[in-house]
């Protein structure tokens, strides 16, 4: 499958940039910077408001992103699609809204490797109104101690709610997300999961789910939109994150009241191009197949990482189990930065440090790691280009 | 030699290698010249905020001009920290504090001297000045 045409970025111009920075931000097809274009370009309005032909287009066009959402992660009712900012505006809605009154008798429930977006959160929560944070380890191989998390569930006294990454960005490894949510609810606890990750490369399944966070810009969309997907009546009642216009019925000064699900949660003007862009990009991975990208990512991934495990002073982290999507690693007697600085003098582009997910990299590594992440444009030539630039590095460091 | 001629040969000598990835390798050897940093002055206070990787630095008056001693386990900023040194060190507080930073620039590889780039050299150079105040 090669993809590489759809992007203009990846056109004659920057022929020579080998883009492994996926995780962070996946490259945007031209179909989706067209749309947003013709956004601004054609019907430029506000939304929900005003009566006159580009207001009306620009809000049917928006609102029509919601089933689109909607059939893409297999919801119910559109009212259950949030447009947020992105994956970490969605966990902290959850955690200030859905867990508003929650109190030390009650937990937060995560894994040891989650991205920061859904630890600090929950920290500022326990700093404000005391919430029980458990943290579940991964074992040796890399996958969740789910014995350890039977525990943690059992011991659980008050309300629990489950929080964690379907793939987590720091290690690559699928969480067995249907046994997490079945032992969870089994015990009466919510479950949320992160999707940042999974959604651009696994089918989604928010069945098995309370809460679905991701975000635009790592599934072919534009930056600053995301999705939160709430379960029905999950939110209904709780006092919304933030407030402003747009998110209430009607407003005096003796007593406002806030409008329903799911515009409660868009106070304020939204970013009404980023959502019609991302409903480009749902409709355009809609047409690839999930299932084709994720078997394009499944063997690029395979193949990366068999490459690194073949380089002598090359350690990949949890090197044996199954990766999606990306490979962290680190080259033994060379510190990361140098690494990646130098292999950007030869076009070829890869995260280093520690990925916004310390606890996992400080307690696994130690020392600041690289990370090669892949997308639909990935190539097993890109990969070539890696390992050769990586020989050249390793040459001199 | 002043500061603006030592910066205007390094310039040169930089300019004469051919790409970017031959230019750090030099810088990288740069920094095997270096002065040895005592281990007992890895501390925590010595460190150079703002960069990726650990950066150490200590000035000590040495009759009218400063001494500085400064390393880094990251090769590259190691090498750079050298390239610095090599331009500043052993002047007067006058000298170190009166010259024009943008020059820096001039050296010319692709954003590395850029202040806010995670090597943190423009950070480097910060502290090099305020020791010096
Ligand atoms: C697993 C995971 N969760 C959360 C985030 C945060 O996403 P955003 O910065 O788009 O809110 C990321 C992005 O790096 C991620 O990979």
């Amino acid at each position: 499958m090669n993809k590489k045409c759809d992007f203009q970025i990846l056109s004659d111009l920057n022929d020579d940039c080998v883009y492994l920075d996926s995780a962070a931000t996946s490259l945007t097809p031209r179909c989706v910077t067209d749309k947003i274009g013709e956004y601004y370009n054609c019907y430029n309005a506000n939304i929900h408001r005003g009566i006159h032909d580009w207001a009306e287009r620009a809000t049917g066009e928006y609102e029509g992103v919601r089933p689109i959402v909607k059939e893409f992660i297999g919801a119910d009712q559109d009212k259950e699609i949030v447009f947020t900012s992105g994956t970490t505006h969605g966990i902290n809605i959850v955690a200030n809204c859905f867990c508003s009154d929650w109190t030390s008798k009650d937990t937060v429930i995560l894994s040891e490797a989650e991205h920061h977006a859904n630890i600090v959160p929950w920290q500022q929560l326990k700093a404000r109104q005391g919430l029980r944070i458990e943290v579940i380890p991964l074992l040796p191989d890399g996958h969740l101690d789910f014995n350890r998390l039977s525990m943690a569930i059992q011991q659980v006294k008050g309300r629990c709610i489950v929080s964690m990454s379907i793939l987590p960005n720091a290690t690559g490894i699928m969480l067995d997300y249907q046994q997490v949510s079945q032992m969870s609810r089994d015990h009466g606890a919510t479950v949320l999961f992160d999707g940042a990750q999974s959604v651009p490369r696994v089918k989604s399944d928010v069945s098995y789910c309370d809460f679905l966070v991701f975000s635009g810009h790592k599934i072919y969309g534009p930056t600053g939109v995301g999705i939160l997907y709430a379960g029905d009546g999950l939110l209904d009642e709780m006092p919304p994150y933030m407030g402003g216009g747009d998110m209430i019925k009607s407003v005096r000064f003796e007593r406002t009241t806030y409008n329903d699900m799911p515009w409660r949660y868009e106070a304020g003007t939204t970013n009404i191009a980023g959502v019609i862009g991302l409903g480009v990009a749902l409709n355009w991975v809609e047409n690839i197949g999930i299932e084709n990208i994720y078997q394009h990512e499944k063997e690029i991934s395979d193949y990366a990482q068999k490459q690194l495990n073949g380089l002598d002073r090359v350690s990949v982290l949890y090197p044996e189990a199954e990766k999606l999507g990306l490979v962290v690693f680190t080259v033994n007697e060379a510190q990361s930065v140098d690494v990646a600085t130098l292999l950007n003098t030869q076009g070829v582009a890869v995260r280093s440090g520690y990925l916004c997910a310390e606890p996992i990299l400080v307690s696994q590594v130690g020392r600041g790691v690289l990370r090669a992440s892949f997308g639909i444009y990935t190539t097993q030539d890109d990969i070539d280009r890696l390992i050769d630039a990586l020989n050249k590095v390793m040459a001199i460091l | 030699m002043t500061i603006e001629a030592e910066i205007q040969d390094i310039k040169e000598m930089l300019d004469d290698i051919p790409d970017d990835f031959a230019k750090y390798s030099t810088i990288i050897e740069m920094g095997d010249e270096l002065e040895p940093y005592p281990e007992e002055f890895k501390l925590d206070e010595l460190k150079v905020p703002g960069c990726q990787s650990d950066l150490w630095l200590v000035a000590e008056r040495k009759d009218d001009v400063l001494h500085y001693r400064a390393t880094s386990d990251a090769v590259i900023v190691k090498g750079l920290v050298a390239l610095m040194l090599q331009i500043l060190n052993d002047r007067t507080p006058e000298e170190i504090r009166d010259f024009d930073t943008d020059l820096l620039k001039e050296l010319g590889i692709k954003g590395l001297l850029t202040p806010g780039r995670q090597n943190g050299v423009g950070s480097l150079v910060q502290r090099i000045q305020l020791l010096a105040a």
